[in-house]
Parts: structure tokens; C-alpha cells; sequence
């Protein structure tokens, strides 16, 4: 049944409207700050078939569209009316809840005896026990270390919550009380959604209820689709990469090859890295999910920003992602952080989509987010207190025509900030700065965003900063079409005092009174030649603060005047001066790149990969380091200001290195 | 009602039955190694107040002195059918004292009022947490050391709860193996439940509860029997573990026990604030079996008859002050509460030896390793963590006999594993499995000798964790002249080219071919080893307990190359003997003397009072800051001694006293308005 457009439209709206009520019920009603300010957390309207169809349009995670509540609905085979699903667990819920802070629910919503949608919601929980506070590590390499876990089961049956779940899930929570305050918030939230549902019920029926749910759907699909066709018919490949994966110090790869047919894409990961003995691993159990459909849905929001978000749009999307690469976790591994390595697959959808349709594109974002978690003890009850202090985010893409969006990193979720009162107040810190990261944007004519920039001071005399998500140390983000790489994350212990230290990837940091960490958030991409800036603009960039007098000379070629003003002679002197052959027509992904690649280049890590993937899953990791420990063994930790280019100054000694080692291992292998 | 004592006898004797029944029922129903062949779980039947008064003869002992009571009042609506499930050591007051011991409690009703508690333990192979087995001594906190179950009902009315049990499958690397155990523990606590029926049957309800008290009263009676042949007097003694694994500065405990007409009082103010490290053990500051072990054994050894009861206990009162090592406070890991424990005995072993030196033997060897590997199936998907062997150490001698070789069952009763099941179930090759020799401490009564076992790993990806190694740098301790036992050791790839001296292992990751070998300590000698018999010494030459080095060493015996004894040179090579170096009372080797040099009882009583005196969440940063002012050169046990990191003990006193006034004058200022 195609519904008249007139009440499609105006069931439209209130489905959306019925969402949205239901996010901002938790929102207010959630104890986390992480909920209340940060607001990573999200709640829809779910069909019978577990596809959602109604999204909030005001939510934070602007991309957990691409789900299917099946696997999770058919963990709890005797639903009744009252009853809520919980769940945390990735393989149980095959990819619902991705990484185990995540606790999603479910409520079946009735009607006259009948299943006829779902209300659900997920929040990031501030701690649900495990290895560290806020359960979230990038080396731990067992799910076990990374908190409680909860497979599908009820929280709430026929009306009555579940005690024993939630006794237990007080006992292994750091955070109990704040928790027990979002399980409520959550509650409360999918009472809101049954009643608006029952409302639109009343009003036109449940035949035409269901109707508009398909209808939704389906709109949606068909506007995606238009949008796909843009995209020319071929195959476009591209790899990016993460630093490491913390429990080494090897570069780890991501491969997309992206093939487009009359506006039906699908999307390879092949190639990618096996499994990492760490965090870094994305549990989509094969099959598509919002991980890594990321950048289609942004592209496609951007393209028709009147679509409608929900899983019609992925109607035209397939994924080929086989068994044995990180964005297919088996359990047990660790999924911690599966948004590092899926950002960076987005970053190389990013890159297939800027060969595809250049002009429709941005840039990549600076690549990295680093929630700066803090945990003390409360000195009185002697309970852990943890909370994240600031989601700090870095900079996006410019594209044809505009510059990034600075300090304000959008393209993933769009977490506001934490008041620094507020996180002053709660907890032992003082932010000492708290601003815009000068000259981290990538220099382009379309400049990249800034990053941020925070200084915290420790005031507890014992306490522990983690920091998620850190990336870019090493590898930057790249310059698309002339632009030149944006600046790496960096961070320093105690800026400026004697016992300053650079901080590489932060797993469990121990701090006390007085020490100050400082984090300095990477830039998004640079789009064409940043000589071709309008030296006006970057003027004004001066002004603002987003470049520095210094950076506008080197960078862009502008030489501006004591009192601000751009020096027209001496710019066009030293834009004419520059030399042509360096500027990179396609893409500049930077010296440390560059040399890593003159070795592991796409054959090579092809080829390697795929001997890697047909190994018993024991020992993969193991041969994976033996082999890289040999032919680089002093492989630097990405961000100690070692530089990977002059470690491999002599690439071919090193190829020479790993064409034995892998004839050693393999060699073994084999004759096993 | 006082029963006559031929019926009290007999109900004792059926109540020590039903609860080795109910032992019975658990092993032979348990599906993992370490229960059915190690034996590490308890069952017992509780009075009213949730104090046990029927034990297994033949069990392990020393966890008698337990309180079943905040357990059962966290649980307050119970009904017939219903079992209690716990393993939380701060709401069930430590009946639990780590995560991976599940304790159950079924009440046992007749004609609808509870008439007893059935109680049994098992220790699981896995509980989750952030390493295989859950228990590593390097986690900091107990979010780390598994999944937590607070009191709750496992079985509601005879129903199986199976929210929980979808939780604790979900949540445990061993989740077949773990539902296997918890029912074998089930069935125990049926077993129980229809012996405590038919005693009620045989004899009456109000019989069977009098029984109950009086059984108690007369272990009461019995045990200060035996605890009035210890002179009225305090007696202090400490000793220490090598260290927390986290930091590498000695941890010292301390007790004082005041003994008034058979009644006793364990003082342990002195004793190290609580570590980082999962050497805590939450005692709830009562009387606990983890502080009293060493008295039961006592009590038992002089009292053979002695009913085993909560009555034990009667005489027996504590002060533990909170916060310390020996009373932890949530959320302090509590992992390996075994280590700081065994030093406690090893203390109040030392006092009791000072107060009746005829009834008490040497201490033990101090450590005990269950060591477990973590590896991959054949097939390179699903993991499996086995205990391969609990290692033991060697026991005291006494003044009269040797030590017990290489089994150790001072503190539990633990067989070892079949060497046929632990390589069939895990993928190594035990390559040696032996007694460790010269590993005892020489005396006139020679201390037992250590295991020492040699493992090869057979496929890669695996790990080996251990917990409850300790005694790598202070030995156990000799008494009345005799010398110290041989240090732990832990060796890599041992007499190849790439051997390594391990110091404490947390997880130690192993690929195919490497072997593991741990050479356990043996126990403390009793008396001049100079005066032991030679043809003794010959004899445990001729057994493998001592070498022929060994021999002339440290007994002054040379055995000729006929194996037969030397009389002429043995004689002039005991004659020749420095008098002086005989210790009269106490031996404790040359590290514990360096480090005593430095501090001393009074100086670590004064910094353990600055210290608590601190927030808790600042100690253990504060005194590591203290020890690192003193001895910045101190090595990991394992790897340097500390005579040779204090070169100038009087330098080092200098810098302890500066480095306490700023640690404590500090705070003292602050706090001042």
C-alpha cells in the first residue's frame, strides 16, 4: 500500500517527531555527563522485520542507522507485552551493541495483543566494569577484559525489572549509581515511544501505521539510490593507515575497494589487516553494519539533506568482509575502540569517493577522536569515580569551495563538548586551556579544520587518564588535490615544566597533583593548492587564530605586514618561487607514508595478508609481529618524534630483510 | 537441653559423615581438574548463626573459621528450594575472599522452619576478568579480577535463576566446565539436606540443634585445652614477601599474640597498609580462617581427637585494623590473598616457636604456585586455560622428625595433577617432575625438600600464568641453628642457550618448544645441621634430597665415592666449624638482615602509622616514593639482591629519615589550619 503523499507526509514527521521526543526524554532524564552534555547515545523506532524507521533527527551518533535488531529480538524467543529486551553483547546481538559500554534496549510495542514496532535506544555507559576505568583499553585482547556482558535477556518483564540482572550489573559496574540513572533514563524513554505509537494508532489505524513504515523505507531507498548514481559505474580502491595497534608499534592497514553499478555500491574490505590482538577490532559479524557505511550515509545526507534517515537508505549497499579481517571480529577478541580502525576505513571511503566524484566530496577529517577519561577514587566512600572530561575532537575536511569545519569534528557523531565548569566542579581538575589548535588544519586553498587543543591539571593526589581513539600520530591526514597534510596528534605530560614528557598512545595513565596533560588534536584535510588560497582568507585565518604568522608563510605563501595586513608584493614573490614538482596533483599522504609504502607496498601487503588470513587464528598475530620485528626492527612508537623515514632510509635492505623472513616463516609453515 | 555424651559423640560422628558425604557427592560430580583431581573446594553444614559445625574429616581443614551469617541476612526472603550464590568478599563479609571461589548456601528446612545451612565452595577454573583463571597478582583493583556475584538466589524454590545463568556463561572463559561445577555444588547441598533429614528422623529436632551448640562448646573446650600450654606472655614476630608485583619493595606483616590462660589475642596493627597489587586478603577484620590457620593446625596436631567446628574459634579474638594488607577494603584486588596469608603463618609460626619451642615445628616453605596455561585449541579458535600443577614447597621439621617433602599441606590439602590428564587436556610435555634437592633447610631435622617441575610447551599463542610465587628473595626461615631453605626459582628454556631467570610471572607468554621450569623452596630446618646424624645425610644423599655439594655444605658430611660416609673428614670438617655463625633461635638469611639493618620494627611501625594516617588513595604512591628515597638501586626479587643495593646502611638510615619527615611532615603541614 503506497500511502496518499500528504499523510505519508505528515506520519512522516510525527514518527520523526515520536523519535525525537524519545531522545530528548533520556537526555534529560540520564545521571551521565557523557549522556546529558556529550550526548552519545541514540533512540529509534524499529519495524517488525528489526530495520529502523524512525531516527531522532537531533542525534548525537548521526550514523547508528545501519542496524538489524533480529539476532538481538531473536535472543528473547517469549516476549511478552512489558517486556524490555537489554543487551550488550556484539557476537550474541551480531553487531547491534559494537563495543560493551554500549547497552542497547528493546521494547516490543503492542497492539491489541500484536507486535507492531519497536521502541529502542542505546547510551554509552560511563563504566561497566573490566580492566579500566571506563572499561574501554586499547590493550586489552579479550572481550572478558572489557566489562560485563550482557546477552540478550530481559530487563523488564511483563512490567517488573529484573533484580538479579541488575544487582549483578551494580556489582560489576565502577559506576553503579550513574548507571542505575541511565538504565531509567532508558526505560523512560521507550515508555515515551509506546505512547506516541499508540497515539498515531488511535488516530489512522494500524493497517496504515505499518503501511508508512514500508513506505518510509522505501522513500528513503529511493532517494539513497539517486544519490548513489552519482557515483560513476567502476571500481575505486584505497587504503589508509592506523599508526598501530598499541601492543605493537606496526602500522596496521585498511583496504575498501568500492564498486558502483547504476547506484548500487558495495563495499570490499579484503585486504584490510587480519584480527589485531588489541581493541582494534570491529565485531559486524560479516555482515554490513553502521560501522562501515559511515561515510555513505554522510555522503548521502549531504547530497539530499531532506532524506529521511533510516534503513531504507541501505537498501543499495552491500558489503563483501571476509572472516579473517579486523573489521570482522570472532570472539572473544577485543572490540574496545572498533570507532579507530572504522574511521580509518571511512577516511579510505573517503579517498575511493574523491576518485570517484572529486567535486562532491570533502576532504578527510583530521581521522582521530580522544575522549579523555579520568578516574579517581571519591576520598569519602572510597567508590571509583570515572568520567570522560572532554570528548575533544579534531578537525574536518575542506572540499571544493569550502574550508573544514574547525575544531568540531562532525563526521562521526556529533558529541557536543563538556562545560569545563561542570567537569571542574565534579571532579579533581582544573582545564587550563581549553581552545583552537593553531596551524593543525592541512593547508589547502579550501583550508582543513583546526583540531582542539586542552590542557588539564591533576589536582587528585592519585588518579588515571585514558585517552580513546588516539590516532595520527604517525601517519597525518592526507592533502587532497594540491593540499598538503594536516598536523599529527600530539601530547605532552607537564608542558613546559622540568619533568615534561611526550605522551605517545595513552592506555592507562597515572597521574598525581600538579601534573598537567596536554593534547593537541589533529586537523582536517586540505582541498587543492594552498598557493591558490585567496591570501585575504588567510588574513583572516591569522586574525582568528586558526594559522600563525609563521604557518601563513611556509604553508601558504602569504607574508603579512606588522599590523596584519597581507604584503601583496613579497606573496606573489614567494608563491612564484615555490617549486611546481612538489605539489602533489592527487593525494599527500606525507613522508612517513611514503617511506613506509617504498617497502609494504599494496602488492606486497596484498600478498602478505593473504597468507596471514589461511593461518590458524593463534598464531596469526604472532608471525604477523615475527615478521615485521625482522625486517624493521627498530620500528619507532608512532608520536616519541622518531621519524619512520629515516628508519627506513635504506628501503631495500629491507625488502631484502622481509623476503627472507617471509621465506623463513612461511617456508616453516608449509613444510609443517 | 545438655545431651549425654554417648548421643552427642554419635551425632558428631554422623554430622563429620554427612559432610564428607556431601565432599563425596561434589568430586565425584565435578567436571574440572582442579576440583576433581587438586580438591580445591569446601562443603560444610552450618548452625543457625551460620556457623559450621559439621566438617569433613580428611578436608581441608583450615577454612573452618568462616561465617556464613551476612550472607545468609543479605538474602532475607529464603524459602525451601532456595540456594544463595556468592563470591564477593565485601558483601558476604569474607566468606569469600576471591572472585573465582562461588560459595552456596542451602537452607535446611523441617516442617517449615530452617533447622541448619548446607555450605559448599568450589574454586572455578575461570570467572572472567582480565586474565585466564581470573587471578593475576598485578591486577589493582576488583573490577579486574572477574565477574562479581553478590548474594542472590541461584535456585528459587528448586527453579534454576537462568538470568544468572546467562550472565555467568556470558561472562566466564570456561562456561561449560564452570555449569558442570555449579551443579556438582548443587547436588553436594541435596546430599546434605537428606543426611540432615534423616539425623532429624533418627533423633529429634531439638536433639539435632542442641548437638549443634554442644558439639561447638566441647571443640571450644578442647581447643583451649591445648592453646593453655602456651605460656601467658605477648609474642611479636613479623616476616615478609618478597613484594606487591606491582612495586618491588618488600612487604612486611606483623602480629602480636597475646596468650591469657588459654584464651588468645592476634594484634596485627604494624602490618603493611593494603598494595596495589592482588596481594590483599578481606578479612571484614574478624576472626578469619586466613589469620588463624596456623592455630588450627596447631590445635589439631597437639589435639588429634578434636572435633572439627566453628568451636575451634571460641578462643580466639583479633584486632586488624582496616585498611592493611590483612584486612582490605573494597575495591582493593584481592587475587592471590593466599601470599600475604601464608606469611602471617609463617609469623605466628615463628612466635609459637618462641613460646613453645617443642610444639611447634619450622616454617613451612612459604609458597605455593598453581600454574595455569592459557592457549589456543589445535585448531586455533576456542581458548582453554588448565591448572597444570598446584606446586608445593616443602614442610617444616620440629624438634624430632624432618620436614614433609614436597607437599606441602600446611595451608590445603591439594593432590597434584596426574601427569597422564595434564597432557592429555593441555598441550605440554611434563619433561620433569621431581624433588627439588638442597631445596630443604638444613638442620639437626632437615626441612622437606620442594617439586620442581619442568613443562614444554607444544603449540604457539600459549601463556603461562602463576600465581603465589613468592620467597625469591627471603627464604624460609631455620630454627634453633638450623639455616635458611633454598630460595624460589623460576627459569626459561632452563640449561639451553637462551635460559632466563624469571622473576614473578603475572602472564608470561610461551611459544612451541619453550619449557618453564620452577624449582620450589623447600621448608625451615629444626636445630645445627652439624649435629644431624650423618648416615642420615647420607641417606637423603643416596634419596635425591640432598646432593654430595649439599652435604658437605651445609651438613659438614663427605661422602666418599662409594657413597658410603667419610667419618674422618666429616668429623674435622664439623670440628672446624665457626661457632659463631650458628644463629641460636632464628636464621633468617643474609637479605632479610640487610634489609632489617635499614628498617627496623620500630621505623616500619612508625611509617606504617604515617602512612594510614594518609588518604588511601595516596599510601601505596607514598611509601613506594619512601622506598625509592632510601634504596633507588633495589632490584626485582629475582634479579638483584638488596645486599648489594644497600652498600652503606647508615647512609640509607640518613636517607629514611629525611625521606619520612617530608613524606608525613608534609601532610602534617597542609593540615594544618
Amino acid at each position: 500500500m503506497k500511502l496518499d503523499p500528504v499523510l505519508f507526509e505528515i506520519l512522516r514527521n510525527k514518527i520523526t517527531a515520536a523519535a525525537d521526543e524519545m531522545s530528548v526524554n533520556l537526555q534529560r532524564a540520564s545521571r551521565s555527563a557523557y549522556v546529558k552534555e556529550a550526548a552519545d547515545f541514540c533512540t529509534a523506532l524499529v519495524d517488525r522485520d528489526g530495520l529502523i524507521f524512525g531516527y531522532p533527527p537531533s542525534a548525537g551518533t548521526t550514523f547508528i542507522i545501519d542496524c538489524d535488531c533480529t539476532p538481538t529480538i531473536r535472543g528473547v524467543p517469549d516476549l511478552e507485552e512489558g517486556d524490555v529486551i537489554i543487551t550488550n553483547d556484539p557476537y550474541r546481538s551480531q553487531g547491534l551493541s559494537t563495543h560493551l559500554p554500549d547497552i542497547h534496549m528493546l521494547e516490543p510495542y503492542y497492539h491489541k495483543g500484536k507486535i507492531v514496532a519497536y521502541g529502542w535506544c542505546f547510551i554509552h555507559f560511563t563504566d561497566v566494569g573490566g580492566k579500566v576505568p571506563s572499561s574501554i583499553s586499547p590493550s586489552s585482547n579479550e572481550l572478558f577484559q572489557e566489562g560485563l556482558v550482557i546477552p540478550p535477556m530481559k530487563v523488564v518483564s511483563k512490567g517488573v525489572l529484573n533484580d538479579d540482572l541488575l544487582g549483578l550489573f551494580q556489582a560489576n559496574c565502577r559506576t553503579p549509581d550513574v548507571n542505575m540513572g541511565d538504565i531509567h533514563a532508558m526505560l523512560g524513554s521507550l515508555i515515551t515511544g509506546r505512547q506516541r505509537i499508540a497515539e498515531l494508532i488511535a488516530e489512522v489505524g494500524v493497517e496504515t501505521f505499518h503501511a508508512c513504515q514500508k513506505d518510509l523505507l522505501d522513500y528513503s531507498a529511493d532517494k539513497a539510490r539517486a544519490v548513489l548514481r552519482r557515483i560513476p559505474d567502476g571500481s575505486f580502491d584505497f587504503w589508509d593507515f592506523m599508526d598501530d595497534d598499541m601492543v605493537t608499534r606496526i602500522p596496521l592497514r585498511v583496504r575498501i575497494r568500492m564498486t558502483a553499478k547504476d547506484g548500487r555500491v558495495n563495499l570490499d574490505v579484503t585486504g584490510s589487516d587480519p584480527q589485531v590482538a588489541a581493541a582494534y577490532n570491529v565485531p559486524t559479524m560479516g555482515g554490513r553494519n553502521y560501522w562501515l557505511t559511515m561515510r555513505l550515509t554522510t555522503f548521502i545526507g549531504t547530497h539530499d539533506p531532506i532524506i529521511e534517515p533510516n534503513a531504507g537508505v541501505y537498501r543499495h549497499i552491500t558489503v563483501t568482509n571476509p572472516k579473517a579481517t579486523l573489521f570482522n571480529a570472532q570472539f572473544p577478541d577485543a572490540i574496545g575502540i572498533r570507532a579507530a580502525p572504522s574511521r580509518r576505513l571511512n577516511d579510505a571511503l573517503t579517498g575511493a569517493l574523491l576518485k570517484a566524484v572529486p567535486d562532491q566530496m570533502a576532504a578527510p577529517t583530521c581521522g582521530s577522536s580522544g575522549a579523555v577519561v579520568y578516574s579517581e577514587y571519591d576520598a569519602e566512600s572510597g567508590r571509583p569515580k570515572v568520567t570522560v572530561l572532554e570528548p575533544t575532537r579534531g578537525g574536518m575536511g575542506a572540499g571544493l569551495g569550502f574550508d573544514g569545519v574547525d575544531a568540531r569534528d562532525a563526521s562521526m557523531s556529533n558529541l557536543r563538548n563538556h562545560p569545563v565548569e561542570y567537569v571542574e566542579d565534579e571532579f579533581g581538575v582544573i582545564i587550563r586551556e581549553y581552545d583552537v589548535r593553531t596551524d593543525s588544519g592541512g593547508p589547502g586553498r579550501w583550508r582543513g579544520g583546526v583540531g582542539q587543543f586542552i590542557t588539564v591539571e591533576i589536582l587528585s593526589d592519585s588518579a588515571v587518564i585514558l585517552c580513546r581513539g588516539m590516532e595520527r600520530l604517525r601517519f597525518p591526514s592526507w592533502g587532497v588535490f594540491g593540499a598538503r597534510p594536516a598536523a599529527p596528534f600530539t601530547g605532552t605530560l607537564n608542558q613546559g615544566k622540568a619533568n615534561e614528557q611526550k605522551l605517545t598512545k595513552i592506555d592507562e595513565l597515572h597521574v598525581s597533583r600538579g601534573d598537567t596533560v596536554t593534547l593537541r588534536m589533529p586537523g582536517g584535510s586540505g582541498y587543492g593548492d594552498p598557493y591558490l588560497r585567496d591570501p585575504e582568507r588567510v588574513r583572516t585565518d591569522v586574525e582568528l587564530g586558526f594559522v600563525t604568522r609563521r604557518g601563513a608563510k611556509d604553508d601558504y605563501g602569504v607574508v603579512l605586514a606588522k599590523n596584519g595586513t597581507v604584503i601583496e608584493e613579497k606573496t606573489r614573490r614567494l608563491r612564484a618561487a615555490r617549486i611546481k614538482d612538489n605539489v602533489r596533483a592527487d593525494f599527500d599522504f606525507g613522508p612517513e607514508r611514503e617511506a613506509w609504502e617504498a617497502v609494504f607496498d599494496d602488492a606486497t601487503m596484498g600478498d602478505l595478508n593473504n597468507r596471514l588470513y589461511a593461518l590458524p587464528k593463534s598464531i596469526r598475530q604472532a608471525v604477523r609481529r615475527r615478521i615485521f620485528d625482522h625486517a624493521v626492527p627498530d620500528l619507532p612508537i608512532a608520536g616519541d618524534g622518531t621519524s619512520l623515514a629515516k628508519v627506513m632510509a635504506d628501503p631495500d635492505a629491507i625488502r631484502a630483510r622481509l623476503a627472507d623472513v617471509m621465506e623463513d616463516v612461511f617456508g616453516d609453515l608449509e613444510g609443517d | 537441653m545438655a545431651l549425654d555424651p554417648v548421643t552427642l559423640e554419635i551425632l558428631g560422628h554422623k554430622a563429620t559423615a554427612a559432610a564428607e558425604e556431601m565432599a563425596l557427592a561434589l568430586q565425584s560430580a565435578s567436571r574440572s581438574l582442579y576440583v576433581k583431581e587438586a580438591a580445591d573446594f569446601g562443603v560444610g553444614i552450618a548452625d543457625l548463626a551460620g556457623r559450621i559445625f559439621a566438617w569433613p574429616s580428611g578436608s581441608t581443614v583450615f577454612n573452618i573459621d568462616r561465617r556464613l551469617g551476612p550472607t545468609i541476612t543479605a538474602v532475607p526472603d529464603m524459602e525451601p528450594g532456595d540456594v544463595i550464590i556468592t563470591n564477593d568478599p565485601w558483601a558476604s563479609k569474607g566468606l569469600a575472599t576471591h572472585l573465582p571461589d562461588l560459595h552456596m548456601i542451602r537452607p535446611y528446612y523441617h516442617k517449615g522452619r530452617i533447622v541448619a545451612y548446607g555450605w559448599s565452595f568450589i574454586h572455578f577454573t575461570d570467572v572472567g576478568g582480565r586474565v585466564p583463571s581470573s587471578i593475576s597478582p598485578a591486577n589493582n583493583e576488583i573490577y579486574q579480577e572477574g565477574f562479581q556475584v553478590p548474594p542472590m538466589k541461584i535456585l528459587n524454590k528448586g527453579e534454576l535463576n537462568q538470568d544468572f545463568v546467562t550472565l555467568f556463561r556470558a561472562n566466564v572463559r570456561t562456561p561449560d566446565q564452570n555449569m558442570g561445577d555449579i551443579k556438582a555444588i548443587l547436588g553436594s547441598l541435596e546430599t546434605g539436606s537428606r543426611r540432615v533429614a534423616d539425623m532429624i528422623e533418627r533423633h529429634g529436632v531439638e536433639t539435632f540443634l542442641a548437638a549443634q551448640t554442644e558439639l561447638q562448646d566441647y571443640s571450644a573446650a578442647k581447643a583451649c585445652a591445648v592453646l593453655r600450654r602456651i605460656p601467658d606472655g605477648d609474642y611479636e614476630f613479623w616476616d615478609y614477601m618478597d613484594d606487591d608485583m606491582l612495586t618491588i619493595h618488600p612487604v612486611r606483616v606483623r602480629v602480636k599474640l597475646t596468650v591469657r590462660d588459654g584464651l588468645v589475642h592476634m594484634d596485627l596493627t604494624g602490618t603493611d597498609p593494603a598494595v596495589r597489587g592482588a596481594y590483599n586478603v578481606p578479612t571484614a577484620g574478624t576472626v578469619h580462617y586466613w589469620l588463624t590457620m596456623r592455630l588450627t593446625t596447631f590445635i589439631c596436631s597437639h589435639d588429634r581427637t578434636v572435633h572439627l567446628n566453628a568451636g575451634l574459634y571460641r578462643p580466639m579474638s583479633v584486632t586488624n585494623p582496616p585498611g592493611t594488607i590483612l584486612n582490605a577494603e573494597f575495591p582493593d584486588a584481592v587475587g592471590v590473598r593466599s601470599a600475604p596469608s601464608r606469611r602471617l603463618q609463617d609469623a605466628i609460626t615463628g612466635l609459637l616457636v618462641r613460646a613453645v619451642p617443642d610444639m611447634m615445628g619450622a616454617p613451612t616453605c612459604g609458597a605455593s604456585t598453581p600454574f595455569a596455561l592459557a592457549e589456543y585449541e589445535a585448531d586455533g579458535t576456542k581458548r582453554t586455560v588448565q591448572v597444570v600443577e598446584p606446586m608445593r614447597g616443602g614442610m617444616g621439621a620440629w624438634n624430632g622428625g624432618d620436614g614433609v617433602d614436597v607437599r606441602d599441606s600446611s595451608m590445603a590439602n591439594l593432590q597434584n595433577h596426574p601427569i597422564e590428564t595434564v597432557e592429555e587436556e593441555a598441550g605440554v610435555i611434563i619433561r620433569e617432575y621431581d624433588v627439588n634437592p638442597d631445596s630443604a633447610g638444613p638442620g639437626r631435622w632437615r626441612g622437606g625438600a620442594g617439586q620442581i617441575i619442568t613443562v614444554e610447551i607444544t603449540r604457539d599463542g600459549s601463556s603461562f600464568l602463576a600465581r603465589g610465587m613468592d620467597r625469591l628473595r627471603f627464604p624460609a626461615f631455620g630454627v634453633m641453628g638450623a639455616k635458611p631453605a633454598k630460595l624460589f626459582q623460576a627459569l626459561l628454556n632452563r640449561g639451553r642457550p637462551d635460559e632466563r631467570q624469571l622473576t614473578k610471572i603475572d602472564t608470561l607468554a610461551v611459544k612451541k618448544g619453550d619449557t618453564l621450569t620452577l624449582l620450589m623452596p623447600g621448608g625451615g630446618g629444626y636445630g645445627d645441621p652439624c649435629l644431624r646424624p650423618a648416615d642420615k645425610v647420607r641417606q637423603d644423599v643416596k634419596m635425591g634430597f640432598v646432593s654430595r655439594q649439599g652435604a658437605r655444605d651445609d651438613y659438614g658430611v663427605v661422602i666418599a665415592a662409594d657413597d658410603c660416609l667419610d667419618e674422618e673428614a666429616t668429623k674435622r670438617l664439623r670440628a672446624e666449624r665457626v661457632r659463631d655463625n650458628v644463629h641460636a633461635e632464628f636464621d633468617f638469611g643474609p637479605e632479610r638482615e640487610a634489609w632489617e639493618e635499614v628498617f627496623d620494627d620500630k621505623t616500619m611501625c612508625e611509617m606504617v602509622e604515617g602512612l594510614m594516617g594518609l588518604p588511601k588513595s595516596v599510601r601505596a604512591e607514598r611509601r613506594k616514593w619512601i622506598f625509592e628515597q632510601v634504596v633507588p638501586d633495589l632490584e626485582r626479587a629475582g634479579r638483584g639482591w638488596i645486599t648489594d643495593a644497600i652498600p652503606d646502611a647508615d647512609a640509607a638510615k640518613v636517607r629514611l629519615k629525611e625521606a619520612m619527615a617530608n613524606a608525613f611532615g608534609a601532610v602534617r603541614a597542609e593540615e594544618t589550619p
